[in-house]
């Protein structure tokens, strides 16, 4: 018993330690970002995501419970940003220069990119984060945070779940999507 | 002491870091190439989907222990030829041998491997395309997969990872 609670301990205080050395920067960063009326941006709450059945098993529940929020945020590129998306280009790439940002795939293409990456282990994730940019339209960082955030759970959780499309932060989304493009 | 060891930490992290990085990164910086790149985080991840069946159990296990696929195509001749040259250099260099050939009008296809633990299992596997049937845009294909690879399996691997050309 008394182990089980150091090591919960030992893990409170490692989580402690990795959200204080690293998740600031880019929440920093998106935080400061949105004052600027310059970017798009839309946080989305996990309770967009609603299971399909209330008796699915509580397993698939507490998978749900892991993920907590969304945040979108946006630069689209006009004539006269280019030097702002220029060097915001920059400091998120810097940002997820830091090794404890793992870098699952890149792809590249012409002018444009998209990377996957993310905080924690591969069983437990606390944060993904999807950076996309296009030096002709501009680029967009699409950010999902939880606690302990299983893939293969959330894989097998995808058939249970539908998404409330009628929320007010699903229409902002679509709009944003739609100004996108 | 303290020093040292800080030293041999920052010397070690430098190097493996540098390991993952290739000759042939440089073609990612270039505007007429089209790269993917695979992580070896990537893999592990994907093998902690445990399929149900045995098939998909094989399948964890090779993934499992790839360390990283990288593919850079590019359709500008220019850079084409010197995907060529630096393939040229590289299996000078690397000692890799090549396993197999297929030359046809369409394309010229070369696949090379470095030996790994056994006679079945290779660290590297590299394979180059360029394009023979049209001389005025010339393509070329670096695949280059690295990591514990069972050649019994990479048909697997080529079936699902590479991403199919619409054209």
């Amino acid at each position: 018993m008394l182990k089980f609670k150091i090591k919960g301990i030992l893990l409170a205080a490692a989580l402690v330690l990795i959200s204080c050395n690293t998740t600031p920067t880019l929440q920093k960063y998106i935080v400061d970002s949105k004052e600027n009326n310059e970017f798009m941006s839309v946080d989305v709450p996990a309770s967009i995501i609603q299971l399909k059945n209330v008796d699915v098993s509580d397993s698939a529940k507490n998978t749900l419970n892991t993920i907590k929020k969304m945040n979108f945020l946006a630069l689209q590129l006009n004539e006269n940003n280019e030097k702002l998306y220029v060097s915001e280009k920059m400091k998120v790439e810097k940002i997820l220069k830091n090794p404890k940002y793992k870098q699952l795939i890149r792809f590249k293409r012409n002018k444009s990119n998209v990377s996957v990456n993310y905080l924690g282990d591969e069983n437990a994730i606390n944060e993904v984060v999807v950076f996309g940019s296009d030096n002709k339209k501009g680029f967009a960082i699409v950010r999902i945070l939880g606690e302990n955030m299983n893939p293969s759970d959330i894989l097998k959780l995808s058939q249970d779940i539908k998404i409330d499309g009628n929320s007010n932060q699903m229409n902002q989304l679509e709009s944003l999507f739609k100004s996108l493009n | 002491m303290k020093k040292i060891i800080l030293i041999a930490v920052l010397l070690i992290g430098s190097y493996t870091s540098f390991a993952q990085e290739s000759i042939f990164d440089k073609f990612e910086d270039m505007d007429d190439v089209t790269t993917v790149v695979v992580n070896k985080e990537a893999f592990r991840m994907l093998s902690t989907f445990k399929g149900d069946n045995a098939k998909s159990n094989d399948y964890v296990q090779m993934v499992q222990n790839l360390n990283s696929l990288k593919v850079f195509t590019t359709e500008n001749n220019e850079i084409a030829s010197q995907m060529k040259n630096v393939v040229g250099s590289y299996l000078k260099k690397a000692k890799l041998t090549e396993l197999m050939r297929v030359k046809d009008k369409d394309a010229n296809v070369k696949i090379y491997v470095k030996k790994g633990k056994d006679d079945t299992h290779v660290s590297e596997l590299l394979m180059f395309v360029n394009d023979m049937a049209n001389k005025t845009s010339q393509e070329a294909v670096i695949l280059s997969l690295t990591g514990d690879i069972d050649l019994n399996k990479i048909s697997e691997i080529t079936d699902n990872y590479i991403p199919k050309n619409d054209k």
